[in-house]
């Protein structure tokens, strides 16, 4: 159903490629720039938490990142210390009423992805990196956000926590065009 | 609500439950099993009262839904001193004075134990890091570190 | 089982006026008629086990002997943690010359009569409980409340044991000598154990004034003892109140009022129906009832109720600091005016305006109340720092006389302060419960109703103003304190007499120690409805953030070194100066240190102890004005008189270390519209174990008797690191918690 529902939207998201404006790796650094995803594609030792910061005069929105309360690590693995692993708290799905999230396989993404602080250009070259993503293609990336339990987690974070403004429909329409056209990357 | 029959070992014991799959593991521990060592404080995994292991993992069980533990190996406070290390850490609570209402202590010391299991010899650092999530509102953090490297240089046998 | 009325009616005849220490000299088979908790009477866990069937004789009310020969005392404080059964068992048996390894404690029953602090005797109007004192654990009493009464207690069962002894060897007393829970007789080379005696000497007269050992005879008063309680609170067997479990108990969760004050008109259970061991709601004053099988149920089913509520106190905390401001512009009442100005603006040229927010409590175990209420009599399990108190105050509920109601007090997971409400919400509230569901039950709060549930620190404003003399030193200096009342229940200032003094919004005020000719100190009451209480150390948490800080910036105008400032203006206060030198030197400070660390000292002195703290920080700028701070060490020097366990006085001023530090870094109850903004420990954070800092303590050796030190370590240490704070930055912070400012990174 989604993937159908995906494809409807592909052929309007390659006429906008070809337009060349916005550029289509514009949407998916959107996402990939929010906090759901930040928090655990960190080039730090261990993960963060953020907080929504709501400007009273403009409105605008803020994200205010800091380390993990509980001073979890990153680990060998990514997946916490022997001592405190992240699935002492993380379970295969939010709990306590959303408040406590989770979902399956909650880890921190190697350093080699992780994403803070870079331009849209460099997030674009790193995704694409196999040397960096674990050998993944395009087609593999496009599963792998389609599909994977931690990433789709990002649109059902549980409690009051935001979501990327884009769904993952229209991520996945952004997504799929991005790769069919061959990945193309920002020049900044 | 649907229930299951959920199978774990406790304490080396094995029980069985039926119950509704969510309910959190804290609450067969300790209103099914009458297991109440293991502690409330909070529900939602940010203090660390309720730590037990899950095969040897130190995991909050006031989130951890009983259906996640089916087959698994739970151990709580109450079977601790059984396991020399164990022993030598509540022995290392009681002669440093380190609890002070000791409504915490459970999730301290199954903390403590997991720590000591995976690093011997741990640094401040990895105290850091392993005890960060268990909170004690007496503020015997000072008290904990000391114990701890008391214990890893071969104390309180 | 013997009885002797005859010694029961003599025993009423022997209270001893003005002590506290009721000798209440009976016989107690091992026959009680109903089951202790489990938890209430605990033994060293290094002794081998009392024959529960040996013939015990409990000679007054604190103190039980059992045939063979172990002591158990009889406690008559709550223990929330600070050592209480530790700590009053030792000044027991070191007058009764006991066997510490054969020492016990047990939690008392609830009686003001029997068991209340004489710290808190009243100056008349309580009738029999003017002399007995209230059984609050409170304001730091236990130790110097109990002492006196307590080694009177010990040495006269010792001076009976040895007139027991006296006849069955046929020897003069004064030839006999204890020791180790035994008479000795050396010239006869006998040995009688007081478990051997106990039954003679339960025939013998209390003496009114035993002989009480010298200081210098002490065997365990400042022993650094192990606590009585540390086994089973380090092996899961201890059954705190919410751990506590009777036959046939139901579990309730309240839903409360959205806003305080607000009443209940509606509600729907919609699908709480369907759960699983739901059994129904009844309306109390404070809320909804929700009864179920156990917490799970109770919990499921009382998210899917709703309710509907109308009025309540809706105030924002944002409007607080203009609202308490405004009153701080106009003269309060004085109390305190040395040099009899005219009330009115203090005419300082140097003045600052501080902001305190509302604080909880937050215990590790929440509230609770098992009650087991049965038309006539009615029985309750609680952790209470109250009991006397709490007692009646379900009686009354209950419409039974109190002695109907039988209170077993629990150990507490931690108390605070909030296990002795003066609004007793808690506990009517469970009566209320018990009237209505008609089976045993325990209400639980969980940890939002807990943050939510009010009675907090209460909001203060401090306006400080102060001029210099031009010479180095301060000429005149006035604080103004804007606060909410905590006596706000006129039974309760009836009955608190010295609680008054004790917690009046001056405190920390009042007594500022500094040698400055024109001292004035006035206060404001402000009520609204929001529930305030007490919280360890109360109103000088505060005014001695007030106080500290705002001298260091006198200092600071004065060309002056904090040090040395301090030294000069407390030259008549030696305990003041002995810790304030003790801490540097510690932390080997001098007005010429010149390195990379920022430090800042505060001293105070209350609950007859003095303390100095000294913070050492790394403060680092970093860009856009915002400076990194990094607490390295935290030094304590404290008098606290004589200190009956070294050990406890350290892990208590350790503890409100880590207490205070919570507060003023991130501590903060918020409203918004009358709604508590926030819940748990992820939005009311306490200090974990990385944030916790270094520390070192010194128990100075001293002859005064003993102060209190449970709340001694929590006042100075906030403006001992607002103080390196300011060293580094020469910015004051004049409002908590210091995280809320932008301009401060703490790692």
């Amino acid at each position: 159903m989604i993937r159908k529902t995906v494809f409807a939207g592909v052929a309007l998201a390659v006429s906008m490629v070809q337009a060349q404006t916005p550029h289509p790796f514009d949407p998916i650094a959107e996402v990939l720039q929010h906090p759901r995803c930040l928090n655990c594609h960190t080039l730090t030792e261990y993960p963060t938490q953020s907080r929504k910061i709501v400007d009273p005069v403009s409105g605008a929105v803020s994200y205010e990142r800091f380390r993990h309360a509980q001073r979890v690590i990153r680990g060998e693995d990514g997946f916490g210390a022997p001592t405190l692993k992240c699935g002492a708290c993380h379970q295969d799905t939010n709990v306590a009423d959303g408040k406590m999230p989770g979902a399956p396989h909650w880890h921190l993404a190697p350093l080699s992805m992780g994403w803070e602080g870079l331009n849209r250009r460099d997030l674009c070259l790193t995704l694409k990196d196999t040397s960096k993503n674990g050998g993944k293609s395009l087609e593999d990336l496009v599963t792998h956000v389609e599909k994977d339990a931690l990433v789709l987690w990002g649109w059902e974070p549980g409690g009051d926590r935001d979501t990327p403004s884009p769904s993952h429909d229209s991520f996945m329409v952004d997504f799929i065009a991005w790769a069919d056209a061959g990945g193309p990357c920002p020049e900044n | 609500m649907t229930k299951e029959t959920v199978v774990f070992t406790v304490n080396d014991r094995v029980e069985q439950t039926v119950v509704s799959p969510e309910k959190p593991l804290l609450w067969v521990l300790r209103d099914e099993l009458d297991l109440t060592g293991s502690k409330y404080g909070c529900g939602r995994a940010l203090c660390g009262a309720c730590t037990v292991h899950v095969d040897g993992q130190p995991t909050r069980a006031c989130v951890t839904p009983v259906k996640a533990v089916e087959g698994k190996r739970v151990t709580t406070i109450e079977a601790l001193s059984e396991t020399e290390l164990g022993a030598r850490v509540q022995r290392a609570w009681k002669s440093l004075n380190v609890p002070q209402c000791g409504y915490c202590q459970s999730g301290q010391i199954m903390a403590v134990v997991a720590l000591l299991r995976a690093i011997p010899k741990p640094t401040d650092q990895n105290i850091d890091e392993a005890l960060s999530g268990n909170i004690c509102r007496c503020g015997m953090y000072p008290r904990i570190r000391k114990a701890v490297h008391e214990l890893a240089a071969g104390g309180f046998a | 089982m013997k009885k002797t009325l005859l010694r029961r009616d003599f025993l009423r005849a022997t209270a001893i006026a003005g002590g506290g220490m009721l000798v209440a000299c009976k016989w107690d088979s091992d026959s009680s008629s109903r089951p202790t908790p489990a938890s209430s009477a605990r033994r060293n866990d290094e002794t081998p086990a009392a024959d529960p069937n040996a013939e015990r004789w409990t000679p007054n009310a604190f103190i039980r002997i059992s045939a063979d020969n172990f002591v158990t005392v009889i406690v008559g404080a709550a223990e929330i943690g600070q050592g209480t059964m530790t700590a009053v068992p030792m000044i027991v048996a070191e007058e009764l010359d006991a066997d510490w390894e054969r020492v016990s404690w047990e939690q008392s029953e609830a009686s003001a009569i029997t068991y209340g602090n004489p710290f808190w005797q009243s100056e008349g109007g309580l009738g029999d409980l003017d002399q007995a004192g209230l059984q609050i654990t409170a304001a730091s009493t236990t130790v110097r409340g109990y002492y006196d009464s307590q080694r009177r207690a010990g040495a006269a069962v010792r001076q009976m044991l040895l007139e027991a002894a006296s006849d069955q060897l046929n020897v003069p007393v004064e030839s006999l000598t204890t020791r180790n829970s035994f008479v000795i007789h050396t010239a006869s080379r006998s040995r009688l154990s007081y478990g051997s005696l106990a039954a003679a000497a339960a025939e013998k007269l209390p003496p009114l004034s035993p002989p009480l050992k010298d200081p210098s005879e002490f065997r365990l008063i400042g022993q650094r003892k192990q606590r009585l309680d540390a086994a089973e609170k380090s092996d899961g067997s201890l059954d705190y109140g919410f751990d506590f479990k009777i036959p046939n108990m139901v579990t309730v969760m309240v839903i409360r009022a959205p806003r305080f004050g607000a009443q209940l008109i509606g509600h729907k259970v919609g699908d709480a129906v369907d759960v699983d061991g739901f059994r129904g709601v009844h309306p109390i004053p404070s809320g909804l009832a929700v009864v179920a099988d156990d917490y799970w149920s109770a919990e499921q089913a009382r998210k899917l109720i709703t309710t509907e509520w109308i009025g309540g106190e809706e105030l924002s905390t944002a409007d607080l600091k203009d609202q308490f401001d405004t009153r701080n512009s106009l003269p309060g009442v004085p109390v305190r005016n040395d040099a009899l100005r005219l009330p009115g603006l203090p005419s300082g040229d140097i003045t600052e305006d501080y902001h305190f927010p509302y604080l909880a409590h937050a215990p590790m175990e929440p509230l609770n109340v098992t009650i087991d209420y049965r038309g006539s009599e009615c029985e309750i399990w609680c952790g209470s720092q109250w009991p006397d108190m709490d007692q009646l105050v379900a009686a009354t509920v209950l419409g039974l006389p109190p002695a109907a109601v039988k209170f077993n007090n629990l150990l507490s997971g931690g108390g605070f302060g909030r296990r002795a409400c003066l609004g007793f919400d808690y506990i009517q509230e469970a009566a209320h419960v018990a009237r209505v569901v008609g089976q045993p039950l325990k209400v639980v709060w969980t940890r939002e109703d807990d943050i939510r549930g009010g009675y907090y620190r209460p909001y203060t404003a401090c306006r400080l103003s102060a001029s210099l003399d031009g010479a180095g030193g301060i000429a005149s200096w006035s604080h103004r304190v804007a606060s909410q009342t905590l006596l706000v229940n006129p039974i309760v200032e009836t009955a608190l007499g010295q609680v008054t003094e004790e917690v009046q919004t001056s405190q920390g005020a009042k007594e500022m120690p500094y040698a400055i000719p024109d001292v004035y100190v006035d206060t404001h009451a402000i009520s609204n409805g929001v529930p305030t209480l007490w919280v360890r150390s109360v109103a000088n948490a505060t005014n001695v953030y007030a106080v500290e800080t705002f001298f260091d910036h006198l200092a600071k105008q004065a060309g002056r070194h904090p040090l040395s400032l301090r030294r000069e203006l407390l030259q008549e206060k030696p305990r003041h100066l002995a810790v304030l030198n003790a801490v540097a030197e510690m932390a080997n400070w001098t007005p010429e240190t010149n390195d990379s660390l920022f430090r800042g000292v505060a001293v105070f002195a209350s609950y007859e102890s003095v303390i100095a703290q000294l913070i050492e920080a790394d403060v680092e700028k970093q860009g856009e004005g915002k400076h990194k701070v990094s607490i390295r060490k935290v030094y304590s020097a404290v008098d606290c008189g004589t200190a009956v366990n070294p050990d406890l006085v350290e892990a208590q001023i350790e503890s409100g270390i880590v207490f205070a530090l919570s507060s003023i870094l991130f501590g903060e109850i918020e409203l918004e519209n009358g709604e508590v903004k926030q819940s748990n420990f992820h939005d009311y954070p306490v200090l974990r174990m990385y944030q916790s800092p270094a520390m070192e303590t010194r128990v100075l050796p001293s002859d005064h008797s003993p102060g209190g030190v449970g709340e001694l370590g929590v006042p100075c240490v906030g403006p001992a690191l607002a103080n390196a704070i300011y060293a580094a930055t020469e910015t004051l912070y004049t409002s908590l918690p210091l995280n809320r400012h932008a301009s401060l990174v703490f790692e």
